[in-house]
């Protein structure tokens, strides 16, 4: 309790001319995670990230962050024709926090030339380029949009891998929005939902997948079950009813059977169901 | 900061910077030439003809040091990456916007004493006096003096505006394009205004510009209203001002328009 929170955000609202792109977001996350933020296309996920690293302004509420952010955007902006020396230099310059030795040796042992221009990269390499650029700024939180979009299956696994170790290193906090949640199952500890521009979901990914259990049984026993536990989602398929439930394992009745849920199923369920929420309590910052 | 604008606008000041070199040769020699020739009105028009086009300098300085400036960083999704550095989004432009203005008046500066030096060796009553004389002919008055440097100011500052306010670069160069055009036909429309001319006796007007002749009851000329070509520089630091003053609202313009949104 001690601890501020890495990202707080409080009433946090958007809105571009008429439309609200996010709206009455209010969530807190501890530091040292590795947060997901997923959600389908067009939820409000980027302009999440923009309002975080402040380039964009709120139209109400609030989101701050403890210490310094980097930010990768999801495009890998890198500047034309600049060389990869010149684009650390960029970093170097603007940044008083920079740590060159560590941008060298990463930039090295990704095997890139240093005079290798930045335009000729591969996907891959670019990411890795714009990556050392927002890491060798030492950031207390790192942000990081898409980061494996339009990445081949390799690049995707080095790009995450260069994440992970920078986040062993550092203990830094990690923000980094998917709309792919096989990406995130084995890095990510920390799960934001964000769905039609509103939080659905927040909370550490164990708790939450073993606070969610799928649990299938007759159709006519399912509104009796509804009383007895919170349900998220609810399938029914003949006489069969499967529900997914936000419950600790609980007595069932014989002809009932239940298993835990997986991370997507789980995401996949809250955004089947926009009106379902599992927001963190108040009391969250121990967790 | 200072490095990351000279690296990203090298070509442009480089290409900017050989021009000026090519045009102060060509008027050295020229100029050199018309000195010891018997028909120095000839040699001035044989240069003339191509060195007047160069009165469209300010546009392009618009168009490619101005116009790009701001909105190609957008297009090209780099504003996300300079303004998540440790500076601020307004002394990232600041620092852009006052480097390469400090230049572009530097170059126009630099442009329009070379064709002042060059200008000097004809005598101005010698063959066509308005169109030889650096305060009568007004292409001549943008190319010398210090209103090239404004004039450069002003493109350069307009393209940036335009650019911060638009954020692309095509229609951008085409505000810029059209906005400085017009503006100089305004300005050399108005520039008879920028002082309240003199009023002489028929037969002792000083050598200059006749705005007026006033006439008595009988219709007789009997003095004239004279802009004296002695009031150049004058008319000169009248041009550099209101551009100088324009270029810093269109300043303040870019600033505003690259302000966070909320």
């Amino acid at each position: 309790m001690t601890d501020e929170p890495a990202i707080e955000a409080t009433g946090l609202g958007k809105r571009y001319r008429r439309k609200w792109a996010l709206r009455d977001c209010s969530l807190s996350v501890p530091k040292g995670r590795v947060v997901a933020l997923v959600g389908p296309n067009g939820a409000g996920k980027t302009t999440f990230l923009h309002l975080a690293v402040g380039l964009l302004d709120a139209t109400l509420g609030s989101v701050s962050i403890r210490g310094t952010a980097a930010f990768l955007a999801q495009d890998k902006p890198l500047y034309a024709g600049f060389s990869i020396a010149e684009m650390l230099k960029f970093g170097r310059r603007l940044n008083p926090g920079w740590d060159d030795e560590f941008a060298l040796e990463r930039i090295d042992s990704l095997g890139l030339p240093l005079k290798h221009n930045v335009g000729k990269l591969s996907g891959g390499q670019r990411a890795q380029v714009a990556l050392t650029l927002a890491l060798a700024k030492r950031p207390d939180l790192l942000v990081l949009d898409e980061p494996l979009a339009n990445l081949d299956p390799l690049a995707r696994h080095e790009v995450m891998r260069g994440l992970m170790e920078a986040v062993a290193e550092t203990g830094m906090t990690v923000l980094l929005s998917s709309h792919v949640v096989s990406d995130l199952e084995n890095t990510c500890d920390w799960l934001i939902v964000l769905n039609g521009g509103r939080v659905q979901v927040s909370g550490d990914i164990d708790e939450l997948v073993a606070g969610h259990r799928i649990l299938s049984g007759p159709v006519e026993e399912a509104d009796a079950l509804a009383k007895r536990v919170a349900i998220v989602d609810e399938a029914r398929a003949g006489r069969q009813a499967t529900v997914f439930a936000r419950t600790r394992p609980v007595p069932l009745g014989p002809q009932w059977t239940d298993r835990p849920s997986t991370l997507e199923e789980l995401v996949l369920a809250y955004l089947r169901r926009p009106e379902s929420a599992s927001l963190p309590r108040p009391t969250l910052a121990s967790a | 900061m200072l490095w990351l604008t000279y690296r990203q606008h090298r070509m442009q000041l480089t290409i900017t910077a050989v021009l000026l070199v090519l045009v102060g040769i060509l008027l050295l020699v020229n100029g050199n030439t018309a000195a010891g020739s018997p028909d120095p009105a000839k040699h001035f028009a044989d240069l003339y003809t191509y060195l007047s086009w160069l009165q469209v300098v300010p546009i392009a300085i618009g168009v490619f040091w101005g116009a790009p400036l701001v909105a190609a960083e957008f297009e090209r999704g780099t504003t996300k990456l300079a303004w998540t550095q440790s500076i601020s989004r307004f002394r990232w432009l600041g620092v852009k916007l006052g480097f390469l203005a400090v230049l572009a008046t530097l170059g126009g500066l630099v442009f329009g004493t070379m064709m002042q030096r060059w200008v000097e060796v004809f005598p101005i009553d010698r063959g066509d006096t308005a169109f030889t004389s650096r305060f009568d002919n007004p292409v001549l008055f943008t190319m010398t003096g210090v209103a090239p440097g404004a004039w450069w100011l002003f493109g350069f500052v307009l393209g940036t505006a335009a650019g911060a306010v638009i954020r692309k670069t095509l229609p951008a160069i085409a505000v810029t394009i059209a906005v400085t055009v017009g503006l100089m036909i305004g300005v050399s429309n108005v520039r008879d205004l920028y002082a309240e001319p003199q009023l002489v006796a028929l037969g002792t007007e000083p050598v200059g510009r006749v705005i007026e002749m006033v006439q008595d009851a009988a219709g007789e000329v009997t003095a004239l209203k004279v802009l004296p070509a002695d009031w150049y520089w004058r008319f000169q630091w009248t041009e550099a001002a209101i551009l100088s003053g324009v270029s810093l609202l269109l300043a303040v313009a870019a600033t505003f328009a690259i302000r966070r949104r909320s």
